[in-house]
């Protein structure tokens, strides 16, 4: 008992110590920084948001860049007619929703045919978003009228607030009943099914939660960066990212994604200013090693801190065996 | 008329790089059922390496073809040791993730070697066309349409009569029976991977003579390829063919008749709706 109430202290103590550090940190970081901290925000947000349903949920898709997009576009939109930002946010991960309720038929297919389904759905969104010029200016882009001024403080709280929603969101889900059924059901479908687990109902649920929280962080995206257009946005880049910060870090656990993200910003800053392609050489071969080496990916490690109580308990029967 | 049936020809144009590099995709998949997602950037790396044999050989794109089909070989045989066999036989996420990140990776060391500038290949033969009554057809289609014919009719006999094409089906058809009745498996599958690969290859030599290429031409071919799958078959020859075809006729007249960039919007819309509806393909079993 002693040991687990000084583990939850320790805990504790940790966690007032990041979250003392990072709601200080623009007061004393430069810009620089500043950036690389909002950066790696949008990529834990994001990644945490694929999780539960490409991690959880056991469904691989491509395709989340699609819902990232059409949330930047909302914002772009909703900037032109004076609507509040929070409320552009909202409406940007309901358009996300309305998005991912076209996408759910691509859940009759499995495997190799899903991935590509949700190639070929993002693919679709983009060339849409070329070819509806009167909405959405095409290929030449869409310039978002009152951005987030550069070096403001606000932009950095306001991700900052999205992340952490979003990670007690997917907190939430991971340690919820809901979630030990989304982990039945990527297990196998038809058990799941048999146990009493509508899967149709919990993959449908789970991707429209995962396609909300990208939306916003689309339209924050949007807001942040000022310029969007289909090939920026909808681009395969994003899910890729997605993809790779859970599988680095750990598919389905809760700190896999926040583990995956900070390494893709350690090494996309290392080899951002002499080679930027090297980097995403480096993420391919990392994503390759990964798979097949480490599938519980670098999280694993912490696994003995995570769950001391979890691993006393085994300790223990294994001794008594 | 005459504007349909340029349409048409410059479709099976188009269609005859897309039978090639489905061919290869379907070949390792009947065989090994691997799905390889870094086949587009087979293709990527045969258009390249016909590229280079022209700038610093002088070797012609046409000569070009052979060199890069056996390169490719060798290349698909040494991944086939490297990567893919030790994931055979392990779940679909491990294979996609593995040879996605491959995909990433070669794509990534073509833009470092390249740049993602395109890069084609000048030639003379581009411009010249012969004319059948009022239509001009250039020769570079022309020899793209009869030279993947021709290699389909040759697959095709290997595949019967040659005695590693017999392995092949029998492995696809059932592979621990085959195993049982003496087939080297491992052969089979080294064998499979590297044509299929050439395949691939080929497919990118063909192309560049059209068209310039970028480190990113093949992943989209990759998807062009699992369409024309989806549409013909996984595993079937005869699908593969017709689907390859299909899709570029129908490409091309979508270009000629709506909008050149609603193009690649068909292909992907048969692939939602035949998936939506039939989510095993077209004519898949189960």
């Amino acid at each position: 008992m002693t040991s687990q109430d000084r583990f939850v202290k320790g805990r504790l103590l940790v966690l007032i110590l990041v979250a003392a550090v990072v709601l200080t940190l623009p007061l004393y970081a430069n810009t620089y920084f500043t950036k690389i901290a909002i950066n790696l925000a949008i990529l834990v947000a994001l990644a945490s948001s694929w999780n539960l349903i490409g991690g959880v949920a056991g469904q691989l898709s491509f395709g989340h860049a699609a819902f990232f997009g059409t949330g930047a576009y909302v914002l772009a939109i909703c900037a032109d007619h004076q609507i509040p930002d929070v409320v552009s946010f909202v409406l940007g991960g309901l358009a996300a929703v309305v998005l991912s309720l076209v996408a759910y038929p691509t859940f009759r297919t499995k495997g190799t045919y899903f991935a590509i389904i949700t190639i070929a759905f993002l693919e679709s969104t983009r060339l849409i978003a070329v070819n509806w010029e009167s909405v959405t200016h095409g290929n030449s882009g869409y310039i978002v009228s009152d951005p987030y001024m550069p070096n403001a403080l606000l932009p950095y709280y306001v991700i900052i607030g999205i992340a952490v929603a979003v990670l007690i969101v997917s907190w939430c889900v991971i340690n919820s009943r809901f979630g030990l059924r989304l982990k039945a059901l990527s297990q196998d479908e038809h058990a799941a099914e048999d146990i009493g687990v509508s899967v149709r109902k919990y993959k449908m649920v789970t991707l429209a939660l995962s396609a909300f929280m990208c939306g916003v962080v689309g339209a924050y995206y949007s807001k942040y960066i000022g310029f969007i257009d289909p090939e920026s946005v909808f681009s395969i880049r994003w899910s890729f990212d997605m993809i790779m910060m859970s599988i680095i870090g750990g598919l389905g656990t809760f700190w896999g994604p926040v583990l995956g993200a900070l390494v893709l910003t350690f090494i996309s800053e290392l080899f951002r200013i002499t080679m930027p392609s090297l980097s995403l050489m480096v993420y391919g071969a990392l994503m390759m090693v990964m798979i097949v080496f480490w599938q519980k990916g670098l999280i694993s490690i912490f696994s003995r801190f995570a769950q001391p109580c979890a691993r006393q308990g085994l300790d223990q029967q294994s001794n008594k065996q | 008329m005459i504007t349909f049936l340029q349409g048409l020809i410059t479709g099976i144009s188009i269609g005859s790089v897309y039978v090639i590099v489905s061919l290869g995709l379907t070949l390792i998949l009947g065989v090994m059922n691997f799905k390889n997602f870094a086949h587009g950037e087979m293709l990527t790396i045969g258009g390249y390496i016909s590229y280079l044999l022209f700038i610093f050989l002088g070797i012609g794109p046409f000569y070009a073809i052979p060199v890069v089909a056996v390169a490719l070989f060798l290349f698909g045989v040494l991944l086939q040791r490297v990567i893919v066999r030790p994931v055979l036989g392990r779940d679909y996420t491990t294979q996609l993730v593995l040879t996605f990140g491959l995909s990433v990776f070669i794509q990534s060391l073509l833009t470092l070697v390249f740049t993602s500038d395109l890069k084609g290949i000048p030639t003379q033969i581009a411009v010249t066309s012969i004319s059948f009554g009022d239509i001009a057809v250039s020769t570079i289609k022309l020899f793209n349409i009869f030279f993947s014919i021709a290699l389909v009719a040759l697959l095709s006999l290997f595949l019967k009569k040659g005695q590693m094409g017999q392995f092949m089906v029998a492995v696809s058809e059932n592979r621990e029976g085959a195993q049982l009745v003496g087939i080297n498996l491992e052969k089979v599958d080294r064998f499979a991977f590297g044509l299929g690969t050439s395949l691939a290859g080929i497919g990118g030599a063909m192309l560049i003579l059209t068209q310039a290429i970028s480190p990113f031409a093949g992943f989209h071919f990759l998807l062009k390829a699992f369409i024309v799958l989806v549409i013909g078959g996984m595993g079937s020859i005869v699908g593969a063919v017709a689907g390859g075809f299909l899709l570029g006729i129908i490409e091309s007249l979508t270009g000629l008749y709506f909008s050149a960039k609603l193009i690649d919007l068909v292909g992907f819309i048969m692939l939602l709706v035949i998936l939506i509806i039939k989510p095993t393909g077209l004519f898949g079993k189960k």
